[in-house]
């Protein structure tokens, strides 16, 4: 009807109509989807960068660009890891196992999880963890902080719990999602996610570095000097005897470099006994990398504040530090792959004295007290 | 129109002045070039943890090889090209079986001017003006960044590593650990490989393949390395162990087509 009326008549009532159409779709916009607003976004998100602090020779300390660190972040990822509210029971947490009284290790062979399980393996330290970057656990199986931090969660011998249910725990909280809005920027409680508290766990453990107040970092500083005993055991800890008979390579270098006196590497260190590459009794990096070659290597831990890390090793099967000594002066045990470097020395009693003091100026008191590494619950 | 004639011809000319033919090809000035190293033991592909025999029916088995190269370059009668500043060769994942050992470790460098070649010439360990860093001077992506392959004790980088069990009791169990590690400035060896390479602009995959025959480093103008003496060599004191290893480069590296 209409394009009769204009073209025929040309009447009013056409041209008004067109003009009616022109406007309406001249002033058509796209239908704009309807927003509420995010139950955080009222709270202010201001983050400011956390500068992690390092000694001069240490290496670099890195991570990924997903995950910066923030001042806020450090904070929620130390409220977190001090929080039960990460176990089923509400028992337990990071803490239970990583105790800063113990280096952020503990003091027994194996942690009993919620159930009263006994774990598989001894609590490891965190002491300059954020420098492992060739995987961790005493197997390697996680890359990095983050990803590490989601084991303990799921493991029914440690906190026995999972991910999402942790998520709705925090998001109903009355104060982390507050909390995760300053270290995060979301804006909304629902976007509370297990990345988001692993990342800020992360941050905090990658805060957790040597003070370089041990007696060991002020003589190589310059501030101070071994004593004769020390001297001696850091001779033979490095190797820097040059042919002296008295001060025979202990070895201990190859596998705890400096600065960290510890490795990122794996290292079959003679303490399990097995005839063939298939017989131990834990396989540890080998059960990942399903070379047989890797069977029986394990991480190595380091040596930093070893005197309060005790029991030893993968198994805690080493109560003291005199029993490791006396285990890799006899060369360990014997299997296929048992590490080279890994034989009988035979160091008399004042050698293994003297290698003991020198071990003992690697303990560093300061990080047993931070109260930046305290629980702040 | 006759000046239509004109232009039309001059346009004919530049165009098919612009014709070439399909199958002339416009040769690249630059290709990538693989290098390639692979270890062997006298003469055959290197096989860690496998029986080697080191002389008279004493056998060994290798757990580890692995090297720093520094300042790795093709030569020719004009030209000297830098292909890699610095690069770690770890063997030890690589030598597993036939397969992987004949492959050995893969370097791809990027962008090498076509040519002829005459040698090759390349660091053994890290060389002097790096061998004065740090690990901590370098993310951990960089092969320099590795605190297990720095001796703080010498100031320097362990610039390479073999290690191994040799059957000193002739029980079948070879519970006898070596390790020889090389390290500091006065080890350091430049060798120079002659040999005949072509990066040819034409091919998709130039390769370049250097062999390490393992059983050579035990031999030296002295005579061998005796493993079954010495098992041990890291740090000043042994120095003289340590160089019988690095003296021998010169025969142990080579190229083969």
């Amino acid at each position: 009807m209409l394009p009769r009326l204009v073209l025929k008549n040309k009447s009013m009532l056409g041209r008004w109509l067109f003009l009616l159409c022109f406007l309406g779709f001249y002033t058509c916009t796209p239908d704009e989807p309807i927003t509420t607003k995010g139950d955080l976004e009222d709270i202010e998100y201001k983050p400011e960068s956390y500068n992690y602090i390092r000694p001069d020779n240490y290496p670099q300390l890195e991570y990924s660009s997903s995950n910066l660190p923030t001042v806020a972040g450090v904070e929620l990822g130390r409220k977190l890891f001090y929080d039960p509210i990460l176990s089923k029971d509400s028992s337990q947490g990071c803490f239970s196992c990583h105790k800063q009284e113990f280096a952020f290790s503990n003091d027994v062979a194996f942690s009993t999880g919620i159930d009263g399980f006994l774990g598989k393996r001894s609590s490891m330290s965190l002491v300059d963890v954020g420098f492992h970057t060739r995987g961790l656990f005493w197997d390697g199986r996680a890359a990095d902080l983050e990803e590490q931090a989601a084991f303990p969660v799921n493991d029914v011998l440690e906190l026995h719990f999972n991910w999402p249910d942790i998520e709705k725990r925090l998001q109903r909280s009355n104060t982390y999602p507050t909390l995760f809005r300053k270290a995060f920027g979301i804006k909304a409680k629902k976007e509370i996610t297990d990345l988001l508290a692993r990342n800020a766990i992360s941050q905090f453990e990658r805060t957790i570095v040597s003070s370089g107040t041990s007696k060991y970092d002020r003589v190589i500083a310059g501030k101070e000097v071994f004593d004769n005993d020390e001297f001696d055991g850091y001779s033979m800890f490095f190797d820097l005897g040059e042919g002296n008979p008295l001060l025979p390579d202990a070895q201990c270098a190859h596998c705890h470099n400096e600065p960290l006196l510890s490795s990122t590497s794996y290292f079959n260190n003679g303490l399990q006994e097995s005839y063939s590459l298939t017989g131990f009794k834990d396989l540890g990096r080998g059960g990942i990398t399903h070379d047989s070659l890797d069977n029986g290597k394990m991480k190595v831990t380091t040596l930093r504040n070893w005197k309060y890390t005790a029991p030893f090793m993968h198994n805690g099967s080493l109560k003291t530090m005199d029993d490791v000594l006396a285990h890799y002066s006899s060369g360990g045990k014997y299997s296929p792959n048992r590490d080279p470097l890994i034989r009988q020395i035979q160091l008399s009693p004042t050698q293994l004295r003297k290698l003991k003091a020198f071990l003992n100026t690697l303990n560093d008191e300061a990080i047993l007290h931070n109260p930046a590494y305290s629980n702040p619950n | 129109m006759s000046k239509l004639r004109y232009f039309s011809l001059l346009f004919m000319i530049i165009f098919l002045a612009g014709c070439r033919k399909d199958d002339d090809p416009i040769l690249p000035k630059q290709k990538d070039l693989k290098v390639q190293f692979v270890a062997e033991y006298d003469g055959k592909p290197l096989i860690f943890n496998s029986l080697l025999n080191y002389e008279f029916n004493t056998y060994l088995k290798l757990s580890r090889l692995d090297y720093f190269i520094s300042d790795l370059a093709l030569m020719s009668s004009k030209d000297t090209i830098l292909l890699r500043d610095i690069g770690y060769l770890d063997f030890t994942k690589t030598n597993r079986d036939e397969a992987t050992a004949a492959n050995g470790v893969v370097w791809t460098i990027k962008d090498v001017p076509v040519g002829d070649y005459n040698a090759l010439r390349m660091g053994i360990g890290v060389n002097p003006k790096l061998n004065a860093t740090k690990p901590a001077d370098y993310p951990s992506t960089h092969p320099l960044s590795n605190l297990e392959l720095y001796w703080a004790g010498w100031n320097s980088y362990i610039f390479s590593r073999m290690e191994g069990k040799i059957d000193t009791l002739s029980t079948g169990l070879f519970a006898t650990g070596f390790t020889y590690h090389t390290g500091m400035n006065n080890v350091y060896r430049e060798v120079n490989l002659q040999s005949a390479m072509k990066i040819d602009p034409t091919v998709e995959n130039n390769t370049i393949t250097i062999h390490l025959d393992v059983k050579k480093l035990f031999s030296s103008p002295e005579g061998w390395l005796d493993i079954l003496e010495i098992q041990e060599a890291h740090g000043p004191g042994d120095m003289a162990t340590v160089l019988k290893i690095v003296n021998n480069y010169a025969t142990a590296f080579s190229i083969k087509k």
